[in-house]
């Protein structure tokens, strides 16, 4: 029984990977999937594929990983972290710029 | 400048709009602005927000001074409702994707761009699978596991160096789709792109940026 049932996964995954667009379309589906909403035709091919290629699944959950991470990483490390800074002349000299324009801005202001 | 004696800071929003009739004065009058200080609160924040998206210090530190002058400026529309920081930042993101757009019109984004055909190594192979990924370079387990902290610390050092070798302009369409949040048309419009350039370019981008992770991350550890 087992054995039938995994010649007949085979014979699907082979069906898939011969009669459907291969995985270097896939990917390019996979990657729009993040930014659009795929048509009804796209999004049936790819789920075939999807069932039938392990490689490209992991693909599409890292693209999806990576864009979390990238979200997190915004928050936290430019947060959190202590490098990179503002040299000690440079946040002196905005400083300065600043406090100019701000005074000029309130003369305009007045007037 | 002479009449920068003459203004005391910190200097409070009421002053600026007594003419401006349709601020509340209370919400106003709570409000003590000073910009130099912004510089000391939020200037290093900004810096690293700027340094990640643009990769330059010098251009950074530029479009930092330039965020906080036009700061100044809007300092009537900003209502108090976000807080300061949320606001910097939201005039900071403005100024870079000004940034982009002027870089990207000296020279348009074109062929180099979206030539996908240095991928195509991934989908070579000898058998009938054609196109199909090859076995060397198929995706491979990463077998993550997000609850660690130093794991992923060390995941965001990778994932910044990695972003950084990408192609210059590859990568500054795809943060202004992953850390600007910008949708396809507002890409599109802003860089004078095709579609599909853009779609082109964000796989492009997804996958170098997938394929040096994994060399760089994943099978270290291994």
């Amino acid at each position: 029984m087992n054995f039938v049932s995994r010649k007949i996964v085979r014979m699907f995954n082979v069906a898939v990977w011969t009669y459907l667009p291969p995985c270097k379309e896939m990917v390019q589906t996979a990657s729009d999937s993040l930014d659009r909403k795929l048509s009804f035709r796209e999004r049936v091919v790819f789920k075939l594929h999807l069932m039938a290629c392990e490689p490209c699944v992991r693909y599409l959950e890292q693209s999806k990983l990576i864009r979390k991470a990238i979200e997190e990483m915004e928050a936290e490390q430019i947060a959190n972290s202590e490098k990179p800074t503002l040299s000690e002349e440079s946040r002196e000299r905005i400083k300065q710029l600043l406090k100019s324009s701000m005074g000029l801005f309130a003369l305009f202001s007045i007037f | 400048m002479m009449h920068s004696e003459a203004v005391s800071f910190p200097f409070t929003k009421p002053d600026m709009q007594a003419e401006a009739t349709t601020v509340s004065h209370e919400t106003a009058a709570r409000t003590a602005v000073d910009p130099a200080a912004w510089v000391d609160e939020h200037g290093d924040y900004l810096f690293r927000y700027a340094v990640v998206r643009l990769r330059d210090e010098a251009v950074a530190e530029d479009v930092v001074q330039e965020t906080l002058l036009s700061a100044i400026q809007s300092l009537r529309s900003y209502s108090g409702k976000a807080t300061e920081r949320t606001w910097l930042t939201s005039i900071l993101k403005h100024k870079i994707v000004d940034h982009f757009r002027k870089s990207v019109r000296e020279v348009p984004i074109g062929e180099e761009e979206t030539d996908m055909s240095d991928l195509d190594v991934l989908f070579h192979r000898e058998d009938q699978w054609q196109n199909h990924w090859a076995n060397a370079f198929a995706p491979t387990d990463w077998n993550m596991s997000p609850e660690a902290s130093l794991e992923r610390s060390e995941f965001y050092m990778v994932l910044g160096m990695c972003m950084s070798k990408m192609p210059e302009r590859v990568a500054g369409v795809f943060a202004l789709r992953e850390m600007d949040g910008l949708d396809s048309t507002e890409i599109c419009e802003l860089l004078s792109l095709s579609a599909s350039n853009f779609w082109v370019i964000m796989h492009r981008a997804r996958m170098l940026l997938r394929r040096c992770i994994e060399l760089n991350w994943f099978k270290k550890i291994q």
